[in-house]
């Protein structure tokens, strides 16, 4: 059994514009002391989902339909207060700009072990002796530990703000784009320590990125996402390898590639549809250079390429035929 | 810390006098004759008059006036009222007590009534109980303190007959006066609070805090709250000038001997000096209020006490360090 099994999740934001869909039916599952990659677009509904795992989503956004089961159990239809008990104990996340994530007027180290005295049965000493040991874990002198967030750089704050993610030893990790507001050269610190404190602790983690480059270093299966639906799901392999989805294939050819040799990049045409007014069929034929009018009037099924391998895509085998000439 | 006190309590010195120079130079060009004032009906008879002006020093220039009263009062000493036989403090002194009990009772009831509202209308926001508090605060905001203070005189004074109307002779007596005089800061007390705290609620601290699985209640009082003081003390701070300045009219209304009516009746009276007295005294307190939420600011905002101690810290550790 998966540890996380997260089926049918619809989550949507009612407002006077409309409805807003960020995310729209969307099924995975992370094996434990596994990584998930999920990738898209800013605004593909990646952070929703995040947040609906902890049930965290904001005003004025309702998960409308499906089931997020942690351990068989399923997290949508516990009483609040289990859920508090999940978060930041079993299930913790470290949220994208850790420049706002901390408090400002709570010291470090008070925000780290207000995690462990919350979670864990120990007294204050106890919670402090932990507290500096994360820290420490994540490369913060325990002399800081009494310092305020306005006294630490970026890369120093999204430290803590692993350290708080990790200081439980939680089972699942959810990581949204944890090195997004970082400069490059701290990127890889980053990434390196958390997957190091990963394999430490076993934790099975969730890793929302836009970075192909990151998912291709830290992840064993990868769900695309697009317009709040998973478009391609699968391994690692079967992603990068076996590319299926034409979406897929595009953010592929947004990056350059240190083994083809390409004169330009070619990035995907158009913008992500509005999440209020998602496109008919599916939402990504207007930019898609296969679509035609199948795909305008009806939604694909996911098809499944390989044994777990999935594409959201009426022309998948086209596409993959198309791409395999290509590649020779 | 200390350094930054000393030099805010400096500061407050400009600011101080400045106050004094405006009130004494209004006083000095006004067209009344404080010769005249003092010396009443008899101030007919110019040789008399004239006589006086020479004892009370009027005919000196404006600058050594000034200079004088300056350093008078650097020696406590306010000058002698014009009308009374007696020296503006003496005028004073048992009517500040009276003013201060009524200003800070308001301000304490609208902290202790004002914040908590507006954190209720906060944390319920869009809901009924948020509009209908709203909607309070502002009509009561907007409605005239002597209105207040004249309709709860008839309910509770003559209506129901539960409380003193007039006068300072027991604790009860002050009871309506600060409700009057707290009505105002309380509704802008709410309504600041209930701003700052929708705007601190939606703050990526506060989810993380909810995403380590602290408990609703906990991460308001410990998260949201200290966050939002900051406008609200500002308010609170600056409540207290207005709720000097209310006591005029909410002392002249409830006829409590304080400072209020003894500016009134000092006006009527042309006894500008204990005006002028009495101006002084509401600078230096609305002047150190100032200056203790200035402080205050430092105690609940550490980016803020940083400022002030300017890097000490960090200098100290590197001592120790040595």
């Amino acid at each position: 059994m998966s540890l996380l099994e997260i089926k049918d999740l619809t989550i949507h934001f009612p407002t006077e514009e409309g409805d807003v869909r960020a995310v729209n039916g969307i099924s995975l599952s992370v094996e434990e002391g596994k990584t998930l990659g999920l990738v898209g677009e800013t605004g593909a509904g990646k952070t929703t989902t995040a947040l609906g795992i902890l049930r965290l989503v904001p005003e004025p956004g309702e998960i409308e339909n499906g089931s997020i089961v942690y351990k068989g159990k399923d997290i949508l239809s516990m009483q609040e207060k289990e859920v508090q008990d999940i978060r930041g104990n079993e299930i913790s996340m470290i949220f994208q700009d850790p420049m706002t994530a901390l408090n400002p007027v709570m010291t470090v180290g008070d925000q780290v072990a207000e995690v462990i005295l919350r979670h864990q049965n120990c007294s204050k000493t106890e919670a402090q002796k932990r507290m500096v040991d994360i820290l420490a874990k994540v490369g913060i002198g325990a002399d800081r530990a009494g310092d305020y967030p306005h006294q630490f750089s970026g890369g120093m704050k999204q430290r803590v703000v692993i350290a708080t993610a990790l200081a439980c030893n939680p089972k699942l990790l959810l990581a949204d784009e944890p090195t997004t507001a970082l400069d490059v050269t701290i990127q890889a610190q980053v990434m390196e320590m958390i997957n190091e404190l990963k394999a430490e602790f076993q934790t099975s983690m969730i890793l929302i990125t836009h970075d192909l480059g990151i998912v291709a270093e830290s992840c064993d299966s990868v769900a695309i996402m697009y317009a709040g639906q998973i478009v391609e799901y699968g391994s690692l392999e079967d992603i990068f390898d076996h590319t299926t989805h034409p979406y897929t294939i595009g953010l592929f050819g947004s990056i350059p590639s240190l083994e083809k040799k390409v004169h330009r990049l070619q990035p995907i045409s158009g913008l992500m549809p509005d999440p209020v007014n998602l496109p008919t069929g599916c939402c990504f034929h207007p930019r898609c250079p296969y679509a035609d009018e199948r795909c305008a009037q009806e939604a694909p099924a996911a098809a499944e390429v390989s044994p777990g391998h999935l594409c959201r895509c009426h022309y998948w085998e086209t596409v993959r035929g198309k791409e395999a000439e290509d590649n020779v | 810390m200390l350094k930054y006190i000393l030099r805010r309590l400096l500061m407050i010195i400009p600011v101080l006098l400045g106050a004094i120079i405006v009130v004494f130079t209004i006083n000095y060009f006004s067209t009344t004759d404080p010769a005249m004032v003092k010396l009443g009906l008899s101030a007919s008879d110019p040789v008399k008059l004239e006589a006086m002006r020479e004892t009370m020093g009027l005919n000196r220039p404006y600058i050594v006036q000034l200079g004088e009263y300056l350093w008078n009062l650097l020696h406590g000493n306010l000058g002698d009222s014009y009308v009374y036989s007696k020296t503006v403090w003496e005028l004073l002194g048992n009517r500040i007590p009276n003013t201060l009990r009524i200003g800070l009772g308001a301000m304490v009831i609208s902290v202790c009534v004002g914040i908590p509202l507006g954190l209720v209308a906060a944390l319920h926001q869009n809901s009924a109980l948020d509009y209908i508090t709203t909607a309070i605060a502002v009509f009561m905001n907007a409605m005239p303190g002597f209105l207040v203070a004249v309709l709860l005189m008839i309910v509770f004074g003559l209506k129901l007959q539960w409380l003193p109307t007039s006068g300072a002779d027991s604790a009860k007596s002050f009871i309506l006066p600060i409700i009057a005089a707290g009505i105002g800061p309380i509704c802008q007390d709410a309504r600041m609070t209930r701003s700052s705290v929708l705007e601190v609620i939606r703050q990526d601290y506060v989810r993380t805090a909810r995403a380590k699985g602290i408990a609703e209640g906990k991460v308001i009082t410990r998260h949201v709250l200290k966050n939002s003081l900051i406008p609200i003390l500002t308010m609170v701070g600056s409540g207290l000038g207005t709720c000097l300045a209310g006591s005029i009219l909410v002392e002249m209304i409830f006829n409590i001997p304080g400072m209020g009516m003894l500016i009134n009746s000092s006006i009527m009276s042309k006894d500008f000096i204990t005006v002028q007295g009495c101006v002084v005294i509401c600078a230096i307190v609305v002047a150190l209020a100032n200056l203790l939420t200035d402080l205050a600011y430092a105690f609940v905002d550490p980016r803020i006490m940083a400022q002030y101690t300017g890097g000490n810290k960090k200098k100290k550790k590197a001592e120790e360090a040595a």
